[in-house]
């Protein structure tokens, strides 16, 4: 549960926030940031265990001196979410990852982390906004094939229509969803 | 390039992020193309990251190992809470401060219902870090676990007669499957215990009988 650390402030011990709060304010930062690290590899369901492999280790270690814990949460996610993939990359080829890899991926800076973590909840907001400017059939297939990764043979056959058909109503549905979030941005 | 085998190329490279750079060489797009492509791929990366935020709440197994679910076995006790905070010499409005000086978004309000209303919403999370400003024992803190109660009564309903004959009447004025009805009827037994009402079996199916009649006398069949 809620693990306790202190800081020093202007040589006065105060105490940090309860991670179970900071969890609830940047989970779905936390989330966003590990899934889309281990898209790539296909493995963007295994977030929740990355987001898990995070929080245990800062309760395992709790951190002193934290000036921004978003950054840090949403930073360890990432982290975490790349050991998986150089886990799994090194029990299938035996082989390691190049450190300056992880570094590369995770970049130097943790202001960085958090600015594209607010930007991608932001985006993300403005895409699920976005959608109702859609009509019914076409926010169903570019839901189910991109947002859900649903096979198109699948998709196809619940619409009623040939596959070829789903990937027309995609690029259809992306265009108009881009005007959309283009139009509210600048609105 | 015509039409189809745009619309190819895109779900590719939507499939395959790994491997865009690749497939946009091999396709020997010109610029513009090359351009609205990555523009339309831009667009599917952040409809994908939409659906790729934390899960509800009540299926984050990381929120549960943290108590941010509130718990029957750790339910805040009003009335110990009451005591605890005046034995620490704090107001309600204090008690709120501190929790929100750890991060919690506790208003005063929340507070004051905690002690006076309901605290059932509270989470093991916040049980704990109340103990910790009040300093005293968490277990000081947390009602008596009653499922036990709840659950022998609810298994006693559910092998009464008249709740089979509910669960029917149920299944036929909802036109649902008769699994449906029962766990439809189940929940509001539930919720009607939780509400903080402690009736009787008879006293449930009662009321859950005159629920159903409700409904069978607004159905327009």
């Amino acid at each position: 549960m809620a693990a306790r650390t202190a800081r020093q402030v202007a040589g006065v011990t105060r105490p940090s926030p309860d991670i179970g709060a900071l969890y609830l304010q940047h989970r779905d930062a936390m989330y966003r940031a590990a899934a889309s690290v281990l898209r790539e590899a296909g493995r963007a369901s295994d977030a929740a265990d990355a987001v898990q492999d995070a929080i245990v280790s800062i309760l395992a270690s709790p951190p002193d001196n934290v000036q921004n814990w978003e950054a840090l949460l949403v930073s360890t996610a990432k982290r975490r979410a790349l050991d998986r993939l150089k886990s799994a990359s090194v029990r299938h080829s035996g082989g390691e990852l190049d450190e300056t890899h992880d570094r590369a991926e995770l970049g130097d800076d943790l202001a960085d982390d958090v600015a594209s973590a607010v930007d991608s909840q932001r985006r993300a907001a403005l895409a699920w906004d976005s959608l109702a400017a859609l009509d019914g059939r076409h926010r169903k297939a570019v839901w189910d094939i991109v947002a859900l990764e649903r096979p198109r043979s699948e998709v196809a056959a619940e619409l009623r229509v040939t596959p070829a058909r789903v990937s027309q109503m995609v690029t259809v549905a992306l265009k108009d969803l881009r005007n959309e979030m283009n139009r509210k941005e600048a609105t | 390039m015509n039409e189809e085998e745009r619309d190819q190329l895109l779900g590719e490279l939507i499939q395959r992020p790994a491997d865009r750079e690749a497939l946009l060489s091999e396709a020997g797009v010109d610029a513009d193309e090359r351009e609205e492509l990555i523009s339309l791929t831009d667009a599917s990366d952040v409809l994908w990251l939409s659906a790729h935020g934390a899960p509800a709440l009540v299926d984050d197994p990381v929120a549960a190992m943290l108590g941010l679910i509130p718990d029957r076995e750790c339910s805040l006790d009003s009335k110990a809470l009451t005591r605890a905070r005046k034995r620490a010499g704090l107001k309600v409005s204090d008690l709120a401060a501190r929790l929100r000086a750890r991060g919690w978004t506790t208003q005063d309000a929340d507070a004051f219902r905690w002690e006076n209303r309901s605290a059932r919403d509270v989470t093991p999370a916040v049980v704990q870090a109340i103990a910790e400003i009040l300093r005293t024992p968490i277990e000081s803190l947390i009602l008596e676990p009653e499922s036990d109660t709840s659950e022998s009564l609810f298994a006693e309903i559910r092998r009464h007669p008249l709740f089979e004959q509910l669960v029917s009447r149920w299944a036929q004025v909802r036109n649902v499957p008769r699994v449906v009805a029962a766990a439809a009827l189940e929940s509001r037994m539930i919720a009607t215990v939780h509400r903080g009402a402690s009736p009787d079996a008879d006293q449930l199916l009662l009321s859950l009988d005159s629920l159903v009649t409700a409904l069978e006398h607004s159905d327009p069949r």
